[in-house]
């Protein structure tokens, strides 16, 4: 396509994909900045030196290892500050699609596109950056950036010289881990905005790999090289197996017409959405890429049976890479599976969904497993790991519920903004759980439970902001992981009990008429009672076991900050004023999810 | 929850100070321990504990009021039973979560009336029973803390609130058994936790059904779900559920959740342990105050907008009533600690709650709403007494101490002042209860009463059998059998603080055994109530003759 | 000696005290029964006072001398209730109640509430019901409040002697004394209650203090079993009665007697029907049958003399025991038929007959083997409340029966039943009184003696016994052991008696004595019946001694000696004038001697369960004969009681020391002797017996003068118009003034030791018994029967046996299914998901290669699902 397409030029480009021009801004500061030094080259022939300004000597200022946290958290806060933009201004305003052949166009009447910022997609992103923005947060005392690191002294013990050597590393890498970031930012954000499988995939790969890189990062400690590999290779199998999905799909849609029309837009006319809707019979070529996508996604929000990876790299990586993959990486899968499984392959009202059975299999194995492999788990990664398996089940029976094409028009919408708001809320209390989890890891070790006995005396505030989050994550009232659950089974209810007949005269020969997905909300129930086993035993451990270190937590600010921040953030959206914006914008982008 | 504070301008009226006071101040005075400077926390502490104390009286004295200037809510319902208007102090609705329609809307009547001045009699008794509990701070703290707890569960009238205060309470519960309990606390702790959690979540799935079958109301209703909360709009509505089946399936999710609360046979084993672990303050809110809950929620929630399926599920109640009863009584003759068996007595008290509510007579529901008032005065005072025992003699063995009289003649006295009490003789609180019970039993079931009549001789007999094998025959004169944990300890009597709430509580035990029209007619009014607005209309809706 | 100086100084203020009431009511100072509340507040006021002040001066000089330990406001509580309770009486005979039958007043609204019920149009309510609280005052209760306040008032006199001088009870006695007064308000308020659930509650109240009272000595393990076995019993009555209740008032709406007995016929419901009621009288009899100690749940009564003697005197004469009669009394408007009771109730008066009969009989045959002069008077109180009883069925009988004969007949027979409940109450709480006296100075004059003789205490090895004791005790303080525990451990072979090899064996291991000791002497002290083997009451008995005396009172030569033990006593006449006169004048009045107290009244109950018979009710034949042979056995056992007491020589040197000590046991003594002596003959003549039947409305002659009455009265005992009548009266004269005496005079009878002499007024007794030959009964003693009787018939054994058996294994079972099957399916579930838990992380082996195969199996099984839907 010519270069003065009317993209670039188009005023509505800027304005809309704001968040991630920041990103990329940010993204060429970091390349930029640290490298500007008083390089100069000389004019060939002549004496005359040209300065260039890259390379050579750095500038003090621009040398300076904070640098690059600051820049890639400033480029966060912006991102999401400007996501969070268009839930200032009103939703119609904000919906803005960019098609294929550079069209860009407000309100996306119709026609086929691949880029769509709406309210949905925006929500989506602003989670992104959040979750990030803590990760960073965590990371800059995880991985402190020292103005004052000397070389180490030769004559120095070996032990000193291997601090020294730490500190300059973690000098050096400050850029390359920021730059990193952004990346998976951008990624997430594509992910978000694409309607188009193929944008999509590149999305989700570009995050995932900045991702495989990230969660080897702290590579003096053993244990992240060896979590990363294996997190790699089950996650490079299961995307490829997306790929794959990807491109039957794509045969087939051509197939549907002809290979010239081949699309893989969910969106428009021939988009697949609509091809979907007009397959009369499930075709098998369909069913089966659909399934191969399924698996993709269901690797990023740790279903069973692709969950498995997920434990040994939660617990093998840094903690605050850990609360990214809990969090923003979770998100992401859901925004897929969301994308496809509600806009592409969404039950008409009153049929139910091809893959409603394998969902609703898919939830209840997923939540089961999570909560008992949990229970008796001593790693409290690695237990915080399948909690997030857990509520990924939870978020699947949502789903299904979805799916069961009993619901309501408006039920659906409460579905879904159970779903996005229990994804915004993760990250309040996911994090604010990992954030704590990286204070003892600077302390020394974070991977099994002895790190947190008698927190509550070492330091009662961070102790009683731990337990408020198990608490929520157990969805205890009236905290917002209560809400958010509540809201899911609130959803599969409401889809489900209308389904029973009216005429039962006695218990038993309702539950017999009713749809089963109303036991989904049964297992729901019982599963977040199970699970309290393992929320619980945090708090005992830390009111109640002796501490077998004396030593007080790092005053890490910037943790310590943000924990304070998640507490507040995790209790205030569970009940009242704030709690009822969350959920009005999650409604306004489950809303405009729906509308596609 | 600042838009709390002002419904949109005036200001809170008594009934919500009440319910937010305790919650607010005992987060402030927990926050405000944790950052005064090290140096000083020792006066903190004095300071905090008095400031507590100082909060718990005069929230017991605004309840009192709030009774004193309705008249004592002897004529307290204007308009149909149960629907707005015929609440005391009712708040209008103030909007937390309008999109699916949460709203703050407090009010009380002669239900939840009783239960609140209750509650916050016993918060300041507790806390000056155990006045000299170590981290003293955090500890009376936290009874603040579940003080606000309970009194939400009793004030709101919205399902959302009313479950979310439901699960609050188990917070500070949780905390002052883990921190402050027995040798086998941690496992209580959890087992209390988790057990009464799984009970109310299922409870939970039924509120959910309900609030999908209520019918809009603008302002009121969700605007995202278009359903709401609300217990008076609920009952007003006509025809709440259309299927009969999912009435019971709802009324049987709520009746787990109430009945393991309450507890009732075979829900019941949590309570034993939580008991036995917690601390003395705590089994006396545990026992006078959070059990009632159970059968608080039970009558205000699942009684009053399903009363066909509580009659259609009378024979269950009956059950359930009977075995708790009976059964429990039994099991109290078999236990040799004396918390266990006074624990397992409230179960067997409780049975006869469900018995009162399943006579359909406004003398038998307010014969257990009596009962619910009067076991909330008695059992803190057998706790505290089995609490001072723990205390004293470092021990709950039944038979390991002989002649208490000789050591500690108040301790003994209060034991038998609370176990007569207990064991329903006239003249105290119980018995009351029992009477009208009874009387209600008979009027309806006949001959049946004699289960529950013939339980009086079981509880009669551990009672005297703990007695006599704890105050009596030490076989000397002048000195008792100490326990070995003793380890030649003087034997002491009861500090003054324990002495003072036991007096209180044994006084008022009396007080209202002679005078039970001070609560009795409420409850009654309240019970007519129930019966002639409700219950008759399912009784002829569904039937049913003698 | 100052004693007397202090109680004759407070008698002058008490009679100051008393005269202010009494004059209000002559003076007509406003209506008596709104007063009449006090009697019931103020014990109940100066209950909890007495209680604190005791704890609080506990051992202060002022409270412990000069107020007795309470003793003296209690005793001027007593006096205001004895006070008002006089007005209440001579206002109602006088005043003007004298026209009504009773009278009312409302005092306390207790609780009030609606009742729903089904009607033709439907449920609706019937809206306010109330239960209060007032005042009830007819002949009956004004008999009883007069019992009950007369003798609670002397008792507590008695007890300020009786207690205020033993040292065991020293700094206890404020319990005793504020117990005593919740008691009596308990029995006031029963008395007064005018409605039947007032009338339990005060009755409970009553339970509660007897098992407080009968406990009093709480350390010793007999008394608290003792004080436990009556409540439980009584507790077993009054569920039953508590359920009679619940009947009642579903019949009539409501309780209060106003209500119930205007119209016994229609209740709420219209026309009664006869069964429901027979089954609500039923019940409440049951209730009495716990409270008076009738067979079967007559258990209770002989254990309750752990109790010190005062409450005995309290629990079995004055009031707790009349509280049965009271209820039964009270069903009388139920059956009454000519004023409107329901017909058709005949058989409720056969069972209270029956019951009455069967433990008149009983009670008297096991009186015979008594020796312990305290359970004498316990079984001859069950015994003759039976005779109340059986007078009070056939009563219930008369009255169900139309037609005047025998409507009167019922009147009488009911006069005559309530009459001998006051003259009973009278002379058995005087002769309980009595013993008290006795048993005080035996233990005081025993004392003195052993203090006496210490000094030349000759025994081989006293040295080591104590100290064997004295470990022992420590040695089960130390274990924690009870005595029984420690008994069982003894007991190798489990026989349950312990062998002297047992004992020594177990004594050496505990480390108690050494393997050298000579345990033969602790070994003969505790074998109380001589079989060389202890038994674990024995054992237990010789630590109570051993305790209790706080010294070794049981070796040597007075083994195991009992102050209350009539084989020490004997000849006690000459020591004990006033006393041996008291108790002379009591069991006359119960034997019923011609012109004494009881007579009056027996001679109607045996009458007219003839009567009753005659009229062709042959089921009331049983009672018949067996009250009237009781007549004879009371006339045995009584006198033998006195007999072996007071005449006949010392049996012990113990008594030469005896003699009369504290004043104030004397002067309730005298009172009640007069009052014993006279007041049948004279209430007799005022025609108590039917103003008590409920035919006079007053007291006063009915027939002309004083010396007409004085011959209607010995006319009707002594010439009946009835032949019936006349046989049965001299059978039953003949059997108890002539057949039992005589073979009491013969068995135990004997003139005093030389030397000393007895007063007249019993001198003459004695020399009579004197008279005739002695024979010997110890062959009889032997016999099964007696064993039989000593072990009262093995009920209490049965009883005990079936609750080990049954109720004891059942609450363990209970127990452990909450503890393992129950809870146990929860502990269940938490371990099963743990080891699930373990076993699916199984799966998570950590090497990649693993995963991707899940995965890949997991992405195949997808699809296949995915295919199966859509194909």
């Amino acid at each position: 396509m010519n270069i003065e397409s009317p993209l670039l030029a188009h005023p509505l480009l800027v304005e809309s994909l704001r968040p991630e021009m920041t990103i990329i801004v940010g993204i060429l500061l970091l390349i930029i900045v640290p490298n500007l030094g008083n390089a100069t080259v000389r004019i060939p022939m002549t004496q005359f030196r040209i300065p260039v300004f890259l390379g050579g000597e750095r500038f003090r200022a621009t040398s300076d290892p904070l640098i690059p946290g600051v820049i890639s958290m400033f480029t966060l806060i912006l991102a999401m500050a400007s996501s969070l933009m268009t839930f200032v201004e009103g939703a119609a305003l904000s919906t803005v699609c960019i098609s294929a052949n550079g069209a860009i166009q407000q309100g996306c009447t119709g026609s086929d596109y691949i880029l769509r910022s709406d309210a949905f997609s925006r929500i989506f992103t602003s989670i992104f950056s959040f979750a990030l923005l803590i990760g960073t947060a965590a990371m800059i005392n995880r991985m402190p950036a020292r103005v004052d690191a000397k070389a180490p002294h030769p004559d120095s013990s070996d032990s000193l010289k291997a601090r020294a050597i730490r500190v300059l590393l973690n000098n050096r890498r400050q850029g390359d881990f920021h730059l990193l970031i952004l990346f998976v930012a951008l990624g997430m954000n594509i992910v978000a905005l694409s309607t188009n499988l193929f944008l999509l995939f590149v999305g989700l790969e570009l995050a995932s790999l900045a991702i495989y890189v990230l969660v080897a990062f702290m590579k003096e400690e053993t244990t992240s090289g060896e979590a990363a590999t294996k997190y790699f290779l089950t996650g490079s199998v299961a995307s490829a197996v997306t790929l794959y999905g990807m491109s039957l799909l794509y045969i087939w849609s051509g197939s549907a017409s002809d290979y010239a029309s081949a699309t893989l837009n969910l969106t428009g006319p021939q988009g697949l959405a609509a091809t979907w809707a007009a397959m009369e019979t499930l075709e098998p070529l369909a069913a089966i890429g659909f399934g191969m996508l399924l698996v993709g996604f269901g690797f990023k929000v740790s279903a069973v049976p692709f969950h498995f990876a997920a434990p040994d790299a939660y617990s093998g990586t840094s903690s605050p890479m850990a609360s990214i993959l809990a969090t923003a990486s979770k998100a992401m899968g859901f925004t897929a599976l969301l994308r496809v499984l509600v806009v592409m392959a969404g039950p008409e009202l009153g049929s139910q969904a091809f893959w409603l059975p394998l969902l609703g299999l898919l939830s209840v194995v997923t939540m089961t497993w999570g909560n008992l492999a949990a229970l008796s788990t001593e790693n409290p990664k690695r237990m915080l790991a399948y909690s997030s398996v857990a509520h990924a089940g939870y978020l699947l029976a949502a789903l299904a519920a979805l799916g069961s094409g009993l619901a309501s028009e408006s039920t659906n919408e409460v579905l879904i903004t159970a779903i996005v708001f229990h994804l915004l809320v993760l990250a309040f209390f996911k994090s604010g759980a990992f954030l704590i989890l990286t204070m003892t890891e600077i302390r020394g070790d974070s991977s099994s439970m002895e790190s947190l006995y008698g927190l509550g005396r070492r330091d009662p505030i961070i102790a009683v902001s731990m337990f408020v989050f198990m608490l929520a994550l157990a969805g205890v009232p009236p905290l917002s992981g209560f809400l958010s659950k509540f809201l899911v089974i609130d959803g599969i209810i409401s889809a489900s009990t209308g389904s029973g007949s009216i005429s039962a005269a006695g218990a038993m020969d309702w539950l017999s008429s009713v749809h089963w997905v109303f036991w989904l909300a049964v297992s729901m129930a019982l599963n977040s009672a199970l699970s309290l086993f393992y929320y619980l035993r945090v708090g005992q451990v830390m009111f109640f076991e002796k501490s077998k270190s004396i030593l007080p937590l790092p005053d890490a600010p910037m943790i310590r900050i943000t924990v304070i921040l998640c507490l507040i953030l995790t209790v205030i959206s569970g009940l009242g004023p704030f709690s009822q914006t969350l959920v009005d914008m999650a409604t306004m982008a489950a809303q405009h999810l729906l509308k596609v | 929850m600042y838009c709390i504070l002002t419904h949109g301008g005036e200001f809170l009226n008594e009934l919500e100070i009440l319910t937010l006071t305790p919650l607010f101040a005992g987060l402030l005075l927990l926050l405000i321990y944790e950052v005064v400077p090290s140096s000083t926390k020792k006066q903190a502490v004095d300071l905090i504990k008095y400031a507590n104390m100082g909060i718990a009286v005069l929230l017991f004295g605004l309840a009192t009021q709030i009774g004193l200037e309705n008249d004592w809510l002897s004529t307290w319902s204007s308009g149909s039973f149960g629907a707005q208007g015929s609440y005391l102090l009712e708040s209008e609705y103030t909007s937390l979560i309008s999109s699916i329609g949460v709203n703050w809307h407090v009010g009380i009547d002669a239900l939840s009336y009783p239960m609140i001045w209750l509650t916050t009699l016993l918060i300041p008794i507790s806390m000056l029973v155990q006045w000299d509990a170590d981290k003293g701070a955090q500890f009376h703290s936290l009874i603040l803390l579940m003080e606000g707890a309970l009194l939400g569960v009793f004030a709101v009238l919205d399902l959302f609130l009313f479950y979310v205060y439901w699960e609050l309470t188990l917070v500070p519960m949780f905390f002052l058994i883990l921190v402050w309990g027995g040798e086998d606390r941690r496992y209580a702790a959890m087992k209390f936790f988790i057990y009464t959690f799984a009970a109310s979540i299922l409870m939970l799935i039924g509120i959910l059904i309900v609030y999908f079958h209520s019918a809009p109301v603008s302002g009121i209703s969700g605007t995202l779900t278009h359903h709401h909360f609300d217990i008076p709009l609920l009952m007003q509505q006509s025809s709440l559920i259309g299927s009969a089946g999912l009435r019971t399936v709802v009324f049987l999710l709520m009746l787990v959740g109430f009945a393991t609360k309450m507890p009732s046979v075979p829900v019941h084993t949590w309570l034993p342990d939580a008991h036995v672990q917690a601390p003395t303050a705590g089994s006396m809110l545990l026992a006078g105050v959070m059990l009632k809950m159970g059968a608080y929620g039970f009558l205000r929630v699942a009684v009053s907008l399903f009363p066909q399926e509580t009659i259609t599920m009378i024979p269950l109640l009956i059950f359930l009533g009977m075995a708790s009863l009976f059964y429990g009584a039994w099991v109290c003759l078999g236990q040799t600690n004396l918390k266990r068996m006074v624990a397992y007595s409230s179960v067997s008290h409780m049975g006869l709650i469900f018995l009162g509510i399943a006579t359909m007579q406004p003398l038998g529901i307010a014969g257990a709403l009596f009962m619910m008032f009067a076991h909330g005065i008695i059992s803190p005072l057998l706790f505290a007494v089995c609490g001072s025992f723990k205390h004293h003699y470092h021990t709950l063995e039944i038979g390991s101490m002989r002649g208490l009289a000789h050591h500690s003649p108040f301790m003994a006295g209060h034991m038998m002042l609370g176990w007569m009490a207990s064991l329903g003789l006239p003249l105290m609180a119980g018995f009351v209860a029992e009477v009208a019970i009874m009387i209600a039993f008979w009027m309806t079931f006949g001959w049946w009463v004699l289960i529950p009549a013939l339980t009086l001789i079981l509880t009669a007999a551990y009672y005297l059998w703990s007695m006599q094998r704890t105050i009596f025959e030490s076989g000397d004169p002048h000195h008792g059998i100490l326990p070995d944990t003793m380890h030649d300890e003087k034997p002491r009597d009861i500090t003054w603080h324990e002495n003072a709430g036991m007096f209180i509580l044994g006084g008022l035990t009396i007080l209202f055994g002679i005078l039970p029209a001070l609560f009795f007619e409420m409850m009654s009014n309240w019970s007519t109530g129930l019966v002639s607005e409700i219950m008759i209309d399912a009784l002829t809706t569904l039937g049913v003759t003698p | 000696m100052g004693e007397s100086k202090n109680e004759s100084r407070l008698l002058l203020f008490l009679l100051v005290a008393l005269m202010i009431p009494i004059g209000l009511a002559f003076g007509g100072g406003g209506h008596a029964t709104d007063w009449s509340f006090v009697i019931i507040v103020a014990p109940m006021v100066a209950f909890p006072l007495i209680l604190l002040a005791g704890q609080i001066w506990n051992g202060h000089p002022l409270w412990k001398n000069t107020l007795k330990e309470g003793g003296i406001p209690a005793l001027m509580t007593m006096t205001i209730t004895l006070g008002v309770g006089l007005w209440v009486i001579i206002d109602y005979i006088r005043g003007t109640a004298h026209f009504e039958s009773y009278s009312v007043s409302q005092i306390l609204s207790w609780i009030s509430f609606d009742v729903m019920t089904h009607t033709s149009n439907g449920w609706v309510i019937l809206p306010q019901w109330e239960i209060s609280f007032g005042v009830w005052v007819d002949q009956t209760t004004l008999m009883l409040l007069f019992v009950a306040t007369f003798l609670t008032f002397l008792i507590c006199w008695f007890a300020i002697g009786y207690m205020t001088t033993d040292e065991i009870n020293e700094n206890r006695n404020h319990r005793f004394f504020a117990e005593y007064l919740l008691f009596t308000a308990g029995m006031f308020g029963m008395v007064l209650a005018d409605n039947f659930l007032w009338l339990f509650i005060f009755w409970e109240i009553m339970g509660l203090c007897s098992y407080l009272l009968i406990g009093f000595y709480y350390w010793k393990p007999s008394a608290a079993a003792a004080a436990k076995k009556a409540f439980m019993t009584t507790r077993v009555g009054d569920v039953f009665l508590m359920v009679g209740l619940l009947i009642l008032y579903q019949i009539y709406g409501s309780l209060d007697f106003a209500v119930v007995f205007d119209d016994p016929s229609t209740g709420v419901a219209g026309a009664v029907d006869a069964n429901l009621l027979g089954w609500a009288l039923v019940m409440l009899f049951i209730g009495a049958v716990g409270k008076s100690a009738q067979f079967p749940l007559h258990v209770w009564l002989p254990d309750a003399m752990e109790g010190p003697t005062p409450v005995s005197a309290l629990i079995h004469a004055a009031t707790m025991v009349n509280a049965g009669l009271y209820l039964v009394a009270r069903m009388v408007p139920f059956v009454d038929v000519a004023n409107g009771g329901v017909h058709g109730l005949e058989d409720v008066g056969l069972l209270v007959a029956w019951v009455g009969g069967i433990t008149a009989f009983m009670a008297a045959a096991i009186a015979f083997v008594q020796n312990d002069i305290k359970k004498v008077l316990a079984y001859s109180t069950m015994s003759q409340l039976a005779y109340i009883f059986t007078g009070l069925g056939a009563a219930l009988w008369f009255l169900n029966h139309d037609g005047d004969a025998m409507h009167t007949a019922g009147i009488i027979v009911l006069g005559s039943s309530l009459f001998h409940l006051f003259n009973h109450a009278m002379a058995k709480g005087m002769l309980f009184m009595a013993s008290g006296s006795v048993i005080h100075e035996m233990h005081h004059a025993h004392h003195h003696l052993h203090h006496d003789h210490h000094d030349e205490d000759h025994s081989t090895d006293v040295s080591d016994i104590p100290e064997a004791l004295v470990s022992l005790v420590k040695h089960l303080r130390s274990e924690g052991l009870t005595l029984r525990e420690f008994f069982d451990n003894l007991d190798l072979d489990s026989s349950r008696t312990l062998t002297v090899e047992e004992l020594k064996s177990g004594l050496v291991s505990a480390s108690i004595v050494e393997e050298s000791t000579d345990i033969d002497a602790l070994v003969n002290a505790m074998d109380r019946n001589g079989d060389g083997e202890i038994d674990p009451v024995e054992l237990d008995r010789y630590m109570m001694d051993f305790l209790i005396g706080g010294k070794i009172e049981s070796h040597g030569e007075h083994d195991d000696f009992d102050p209350q033990d009539m084989r020490n006593m004997g000849g006690l006449a000459a020591h004990l004038p006033v006393t041996s006169t008291a108790m002379m004048l009591g069991s006359m009045s119960i034997i019923g001697i011609p012109l004494i107290g009881g007579f009056w009244s027996k001679e109607g109950i045996v009458g007219h369960t003839w009567d009753a018979f005659f009229h062709g009710e042959l089921l009331m034949l049983g009672p018949a004969l067996l009250v009237l042979l009781t007549a004879g056995m009371t006339g045995f056992y009584m006198s033998r009681m006195w007999f072996m007491t007071f005449a006949g020589s010392p049996k012990s040197e113990v008594v030469d020391h005896v003699h009369e000590t504290t004043p104030w046991i004397k002067t309730p003594l005298v009172t009640l002797s007069l009052v014993t002596a006279f007041t049948g003959l004279i209430l007799t003549m005022f025609g108590a017996v039917k103003f008590l039947g409920g035919k006079y409305d007053h007291l006063s002659f009915h027939h002309g003068g004083i010396i007409d009455e004085f011959v209607y009265a010995l006319e009707h005992a002594f010439l009946p118009s009835d032949p019936n009548f006349m046989i049965v009266g001299y059978a039953t004269i003949f059997l108890s003034f002539i057949v039992g005496p005589w073979f009491a005079m013969r068995i135990h009878g004997g003139a005093l030791k030389d030397g000393s002499s007895a007063i007249p007024l019993v001198g003459w007794l004695v020399n009579l018994s004197s008279r005739p030959s002695k024979m010997d009964v110890s062959d009889m003693a032997e016999s099964s029967l007696a064993k039989a009787l000593q072990e009262r018939l093995y009920i209490d054994h049965l009883y005990e046996e079936i609750i080990r058996r049954t109720v004891i294994p059942f609450s363990l079972l209970s127990a452990w299914f909450d503890r393992n099957i129950i809870d146990g399916i929860v502990k269940g579930i938490e371990k099963g998901s743990q080891a699930s838990s373990e076993r699916i992380r199984l799966l998570t082996t950590g090497s990649a290669r693993d995963y991707i195969l899940y995965a890949a199996v997991g992405a195949l099984c997808i699809v296949f699902l995915l295919m199966g839907v859509s194909s």
